[in-house]
């Protein structure tokens, strides 16, 4: 609207709130890992873990094999992708709509754009599916690089959220 | 929100989370049963027995397990790192129960005996498998005493016409040193003991006739068991026992007369004999064997065949189904 200069966005945040210690972060990663892991205890109740089948000798090789495809190899990717896709949809519905999973939101973390914008659920899909386990699997023991950046980074950012451009506010 | 905020919520349900992981008690492993069914590995000291074909129709599914009992048989690992051939035998015998395809046995034997116990162990393992599977017996070069009482316990016997067997019997070779160690080594043996039978059998000295009849009377018993075995499993009648009752060995075409064999033939009449059991019209014979490894190369199978040939083993003492130990009169 004016003809002044454009008014540049302050690079440190003067926000009521303050970035998130990593220390804090990091719990509540321990509290999700909690919920996870319980989560998952409870589902093993309907889905009982699979065991290779006993090998005995005799019996054509075809047959042992598509025996311990079908009986094991095959109900084990499934049950992976089951849980891949509930660990998934936990983190990116739960971020996308409240900015924060249960843990955060126990200590109080958000996630937000750099902006100070809430966070859109494509946004949150970049942040927790494409970088944090796609992007992270692939480079397997650098991710923790990854993590670890928001140390010594000044707006304390992950390399997940530079990528989808977010920060984490403690409230 | 009330006085929900969403962070008393979230503390809420990571309350109810933590506290079903502390009541639940869900096992994150399968139990030690389902573990134990599914090791595709042996376990450490044994060997997987392996399966080659031998006979029959190669392209049939249904197969006739053909399990060899040679040599002596006495429980003891002829190696630190093997399991004694008579563990080795019941384990065979127990794959060949277990699997599905194997639909009968073939025992092929060829043993002078053993020890009675060891004996009975495998013995008592094919009285197990036989009820569910037909067994054969096939007897080779010589099938006595202790050979022969591993075949009672199949429906069938076949024997080639030569094949030496009987000695239906119970023996125990007491060696006497007494004079080589006192006469030509000038070494004497002091025994204290603390009653007048308690060195039994006792190498160093001659033996009495009191401790003649206490071990006779050993001997009986288990030669009355022997005979009852082979009465009962060969149905025979009593001038049949009779004639084998003195312990003597009979050729293959004898034994068949006198009703301790079935069938005179070779492995193929084995075969036929136990396909028709099994009510097969197709089979294929598989041999079980297990493959020797790098150690028994440089370890060798036994550390006991020093003896000269010709020169006969001292036999081992104790209560054995045997006729005479290898290097005997048949050889090997």
């Amino acid at each position: 609207m004016d003809s002044e200069a454009p008014v540049a966005l302050a690079p440190a945040p003067p926000f009521h709130t303050q970035y998130a210690s990593v220390g804090l972060r990091f719990l509540a990663v321990v509290l999700d890992g909690l919920i996870f892991f319980v989560l998952f205890r409870l589902l093993r109740i309907f889905f009982p873990v699979n065991l290779p089948p006993p090998f005995v000798p005799g019996g054509s090789p075809l047959e042992f094999y598509r025996e311990i495809m079908g009986k094991f190899m095959g109900p084990m990717i499934l049950k992976g992708l089951f849980y891949l896709v509930i660990t998934v949809c936990y983190k990116v519905l739960l971020v996308g709509k409240y900015g924060a999973t249960i843990g955060k939101m126990a200590l109080g973390l958000k996630v937000v754009k750099e902006d100070q914008s809430p966070v859109s659920y494509g946004t949150a899909l970049i942040r927790e599916f494409l970088v944090k386990d796609l992007i992270y699997g692939v480079l397997f023991f650098i991710a923790w690089l990854g993590y670890l950046w928001a140390f010594w980074d000044e707006k304390k950012q992950t390399w997940h959220d530079k990528i989808a451009r977010t920060i984490v506010l403690k409230v | 929100m009330g006085n929900w905020t969403r962070k008393k919520v979230a503390w809420l349900i990571i309350g109810v989370f933590l506290v079903l992981g502390l009541v639940l008690r869900i096992p994150h492993q399968p139990k030690a049963k389902q573990i134990k069914e599914a090791i595709p590995f042996p376990e450490v000291g044994e060997r997987k027995c392996r399966q080659r074909f031998l006979a029959g129709t190669r392209t049939a599914r249904e197969q006739i397990a053909v399990i060899k009992v040679e040599g002596e048989i006495y429980d003891r690992p002829e190696s630190y790192y093997r399991r004694s051939p008579v563990e080795e035998i019941i384990a065979q015998l127990e794959q060949a129960r277990e699997e599905t395809e194997a639909r009968g046995i073939i025992l092929k034997i060829d043993s002078p005996g053993g020890s009675i116990i060891d004996v009975e162990k495998i013995y008592a393992k094919l009285e197990e498998v036989r009820k569910q599977k037909p067994v054969v017996a096939l007897l080779e070069n010589v099938a006595a005493s202790g050979g022969y009482y591993l075949a009672c316990a199949a429906e069938k016997i076949v024997a080639h016409p030569l094949t030496i067997t009987g000695n239906v019997g119970a023996v125990m070779f007491l060696p006497n040193f007494g004079d080589l160690f006192e006469k030509k080594l000038g070494i004497r043996m002091k025994v204290i003991k603390s009653g007048r039978h308690k060195d039994i059998g006792s190498p160093w000295r001659e033996m009495n006739r009191e401790e003649e009849e206490i071990l006779q009377r050993l001997i009986n018993q288990a030669y009355q068991r022997f005979l009852d075995i082979v009465v009962k499993s060969r149905n025979l009648k009593p001038d049949q026992a009779r004639l084998i009752g003195d312990g003597r060995i009979f050729s293959g075409e004898e034994s068949k007369n006198i009703g301790l064999v079935d069938e005179i033939g070779t492995f193929d009449t084995a075969l036929e004999i136990a396909k028709k059991l099994a009510k097969l019209k197709e089979a294929k014979a598989v041999e079980y064997y297990y493959r020797p490894n790098i150690f028994d190369l440089f370890f060798g199978y036994s550390q006991s065949r020093l003896s000269l040939p010709g020169v006969p083993k001292i036999p081992e003492a104790g209560l054995q189904y045997l006729w005479l130990p290898e290097g005997g009169i048949y050889g090997q």
